[in-house]
């Protein structure tokens, strides 16, 4: 049997139902539920990090939060309250579940900035919003970009739960090909999500990468600040 | 014994760490690396259990090379203390101390038996046997680390600036603990600090390593102080090495005078310095001339038989009026005060008495320093005549010798007695012994010699 | 939201299997990933910088969908069957792998330089300083990968139930086909209670056998 049959039909690349539609879906879906979480976990997490109260509300949350199982929250609230219009339920259950990663990260990057820059700060009279828009928050980029991309990982492959849910995206190829029993159909959904994972991580790790050298550059030409051993 | 022949390492990314070091630990002695960052004391000190190997020249102990012996063999005979201690955070202290003893395959009960010991010896209590590293403070972790390093009573040990994270007063007691653990059994050491103090105080030898890898100097460390080889020698040990010197000298040398002693501040006449004492003779402070029955703070004291003319001198200087007070060391009972003037002219006298002492130790030095002075003056590779040698460091004690020593203050009170009421058996200024070479002379040699050496 | 209890009372016994099987279609790729992930890790760590690519590798590995290794592994594995519970043992313990190397050779890498130098120093071989300090060392962050992936694999075996065998994953499909919500409720109950009772075993074990890092964070 030839598993690539699927992808490699031209016909299955153009038109309604197909490839590039589903992957347009998917991609859909990731980037709206990673911002709405997003849009939540980051003035929250900052509030957290700064002030220091609430932490425990995060660890805790963080905590339970591994513990559920995605499909189960997935159809629980599409059996509540349907797909909603332009799959917002899905989105928002997304959302949800893509909270936590986020705001740990957000917390745990402002929390965790370096002390002493921010001690410095204070001290040269910055109020709060200064301290946290010109030095928590850069110094904190490189966390948060590894928490987004966490989330956006986690929400890629819950994602493809919502074709089993009445949704679109890359699990309606599962959701045909096993239907159909069609495993090459099923391959490609399999192939196109793995791929789609793998471009999105990439891509947030180079970002990433840019983050950390904006928080802390090291020029080529001055010597290192790191002592050398005797 | 311990040698290096001509030991080099070029690390792979070509650093050259240390660059043809040739050195002699001699057995049961204290050697110290001494050197700025960077100047590859750690290296070298690796390089004798083998951390690191060598990439040109060898080590030999007591006459074989180190490559001879399995490496773990080898580490299991050589105590190391690694820079930050490195204690196994996931093992007691206990168990700490005792990783090569069980190593060695000693049974339980003696490995335990001999780590308790070892915690007596560097000053811990035995409770903290059974605690965690993280559990103890710094200070403590760094005599864990020392203890460990002993444990299996090696006869070597390698110390990676093994003090350096204590304040100056733990440090202090750290010295302390160290050198009495090699008074009572001598082992062949090598010590790696960046701290000059340090390397004086604990080292029967200091090597002086440059940051370029290259050894710059060896001696001990009187020698180091009173004739450094180059100006970067003299540089890194420090300007105050006039004043460190002092530290070698007795201060039983020093003819004591004395001052009336009262039990009573108020009961004393005011018209000279009055010492007041407690009931066991141990000075308390001075008679405040200006409240009756104040005290004046006493400054610091020296210990008169066991005391160096550094205290000795520091005791003038913190005194109100200028006078040491010594005391003994049994009891810390007054037993006499010297002057500022008399001590300095102790110091002279003990210079004129002090000849280097011969330092087998020093390997082929002269060509090697020559070497790396780079064509240097006649005058640094050759050892000086003894009047020269006192002629340069009389030039820097006529510095001191124009401001007035001590509390002008104090002077000007003892002036106002004019030596009938203070009953000082002491020189005055302007007593002082001549030098044998006119000031013209030494300025004439510190010029050609900052010449030749061009560093 | 009304729940039939009566259902819940017929079905004890098969919820009960259903846990039973989903602990250990989540705990034993667990293990063998373990069991695989310490020499590689170690393999890893010891070539340095060299290991680079083949970390990145793994990373991107990670990244992979789970659902999509579920389908795919049946390809590679025989029966060829993708309802076979083999397929996502297999496919979850590579999922696994790839993420204790990480954790393996952060914890080794976490290892200070001091502490290593000591231990050879002492005397010990490089396997007594691996066993005795290093993988000791590293524990810490084994185990925070370790509640990961458990925690992972549980909500990840319910997925699995919609290309196949699934456990208590079987419950959600019943329920959305059905459109009951019993069994949907029941499946989130057991499914909770099992991830947290699995984390709270890691947790103690941990505390039992690194008494020296109680202080520090999981």
């Amino acid at each position: 049997m030839n598993v690539f049959a699927y992808l490699q039909d031209p016909a299955h690349w153009s038109g309604p139902g197909l490839i590039p539609e589903l992957l347009l879906q998917h991609l859909a879906y990731t980037a709206a539920a990673v911002l709405v979480a997003a849009a939540v976990a980051v003035p929250l997490g900052i509030a957290i990090g700064h002030t220091g109260r609430g932490s425990a509300l995060v660890t805790g949350l963080s905590a339970g939060a591994r513990a559920l199982p995605s499909l189960g929250l997935v159809f629980l609230a599409v059996m509540l309250l349907g797909t909603g219009p332009g799959d917002v339920v899905l989105v928002l259950v997304l959302a949800v579940l893509a909270l936590p990663p986020v705001l740990t990260a957000v917390v745990t990057g402002v929390a965790g900035a370096d002390r002493a820059a921010v001690h410095a700060a204070r001290a040269m009279g910055m109020t709060g919003g200064q301290v946290v828009s010109r030095v928590e928050w850069p110094l904190a980029l490189p966390r948060v970009v590894t928490g987004l991309r966490s989330a956006t990982l986690q929400v890629v492959a819950t994602a493809t739960l919502a074709a089993f849910a009445s949704g679109g995206g890359l699990g309606q190829l599962l959701v045909r090909g096993q239907a159909q029993r069609d495993y090459p159909q099923m391959f490609a959904g399999a192939l196109l999500l793995a791929a789609l994972a793998v471009a999105l991580d990439l891509l947030l790790s180079g970002l990433g990468r840019l983050a950390a050298r904006r928080a802390r550059p090291r020029s080529r030409t001055s010597p290192a600040l790191v002592a050398t051993p005797a | 014994m311990i040698e290096f022949e001509s030991v080099g390492k070029t690390f792979r990314d070509g650093t050259a760490a240390v660059v043809d070091l040739s050195l002699v630990v001699p057995t049961g002695t204290v050697t110290v690396l001494v050197g700025p960052a960077g100047c590859g004391g750690t290296t070298a000190l690796q390089m004798v259990n083998r951390l690191v190997e060598p990439t040109s020249g060898r080590i030999l102990w007591d006459g074989s090379p180190l490559r001879s012996r399995r490496r773990t063999a080898l580490r299991r005979q050589i105590g190391y203390v690694a820079q930050g201690g490195g204690l196994f955070p996931h093992r007691t202290v206990v168990d700490n101390i005792g990783t090569v003893p069980s190593l060695l395959g000693w049974t339980r009960s003696k490995t335990r038996r001999r780590a308790l010991e070892l915690l007596d010896s560097v000053g811990l209590e035995r409770g903290l046997a059974d605690r965690y590293p993280a559990q103890l403070g710094e200070g403590q972790q760094q005599r864990v680390a020392l203890a460990r390093a002993l444990a299996a009573d090696p006869p070597v040990v390698l110390m990676d600036e093994p003090f350096a994270a204590a304040d100056p007063a733990v440090r202090r007691e750290l010295h302390t603990s160290f050198l009495d653990l090699q008074r009572s059994t001598a082992r062949t050491v090598l010590l790696v600090t960046h701290d000059v103090d340090e390397a004086v105080a604990l080292g029967d030898q200091v090597a002086v390593l440059q940051a370029d890898g290259h050894l710059a100097q060896v001696g001990s460390p009187q020698e180091l102080l009173e004739h450094p080889a180059d100006s970067f020698v003299a540089g890194f040990v420090g300007r105050d090495r006039g004043y460190r010197a002092l530290s070698f000298a007795p201060a039983s040398a020093l003819d004591l005078g004395s001052v009336p002693v009262v039990r009573d501040a108020g009961s004393a006449a005011a018209d000279r310095p009055t010492l007041v004492v407690d009931a066991d003779a141990r000075p308390v402070g001075w008679v405040d001339p200006a409240g009756p029955g104040e005290v004046r703070p006493l400054g610091a004291t020296f210990e008169v038989e066991s005391g160096t003319l550094r205290s000795a001198l520091d005791a003038a200087l913190t005194s109100p009026y200028g006078l040491a007070v010594g005391v003994s060391a049994a009891g810390g009972r007054y037993a006499g005060v010297a002057t500022a003037d008399a001590i300095l002219a102790a110091v002279a006298q003990a210079r004129r008495e002090h000849r280097p002492e011969p330092v087998p130790v020093r390997e082929p030095a002269e060509p090697q320093e020559q070497q790396a002075a780079g064509g240097a003056h006649p005058l640094t590779a050759v050892p000086l005549p003894d009047a020269l040698d006192d002629a340069e460091d009389d030039a820097e004690d006529d510095g001191h010798r124009a401001d007035p020593p001590g509390d002008g203050h104090a002077y000007a009170e003892l002036g106002d007695e004019s030596g009938q009421d203070v009953d000082l058996d002491v020189l005055r200024p302007g007593d002082e012994t001549p030098d044998p070479l006119g000031a013209d002379d030494e300025t004439a040699i510190r010029e050609t010699e900052r010449a030749g050496v061009g560093r | 939201m009304n729940l039939d209890w009566r259902w819940l009372d017929r079905n004890t016994g098969h919820l009960a299997t259903l846990v039973g099987q989903h602990a250990l279609l989540a705990v034993v790729p667990v293990l063998v990933a373990l069991v695989v992930a310490l020499p590689l890790g170690h393999l890893l760590f010891r070539t340095g910088r060299a290991a680079g690519p083949l970390l990145a590798v793994l990373r991107v590995v990670s990244s992979i969908p789970a659902l999509a290794l579920f389908v795919t592994v049946p390809l590679v594995l025989p029966p060829h069957q993708i309802l076979d519970p083999l397929n996502v043992a297999v496919a979850l313990t590579v999922h696994g792998v790839a993420l204790l190397v990480r954790s393996v050779v952060d914890g080794l890498r976490s290892v200070p330089d001091p502490v290593r130098q000591s231990a050879s120093a002492a005397g010990f071989g490089w396997f007594g300083r691996l066993v005795r300090v290093e993988l000791p060392l590293a524990m810490p962050a084994v185990f925070a990968g370790l509640r990961v992936v458990t925690m992972s694999n549980i909500a990840l075996v319910s997925v699995a139930a919609l290309v196949g065998s699934g456990a208590l994953g079987q419950l959600f499909q019943q329920a959305y086909t059905t459109r009951a919500f019993t069994p949907l409720v029941a499946g989130l109950v057991l499914s909770v209670a099992l991830a947290l009772l699995a984390d709270a075993v890691i947790l103690l074990v941990r505390r039992g056998t690194l008494p020296w890092a109680r202080g520090q964070r999981a």
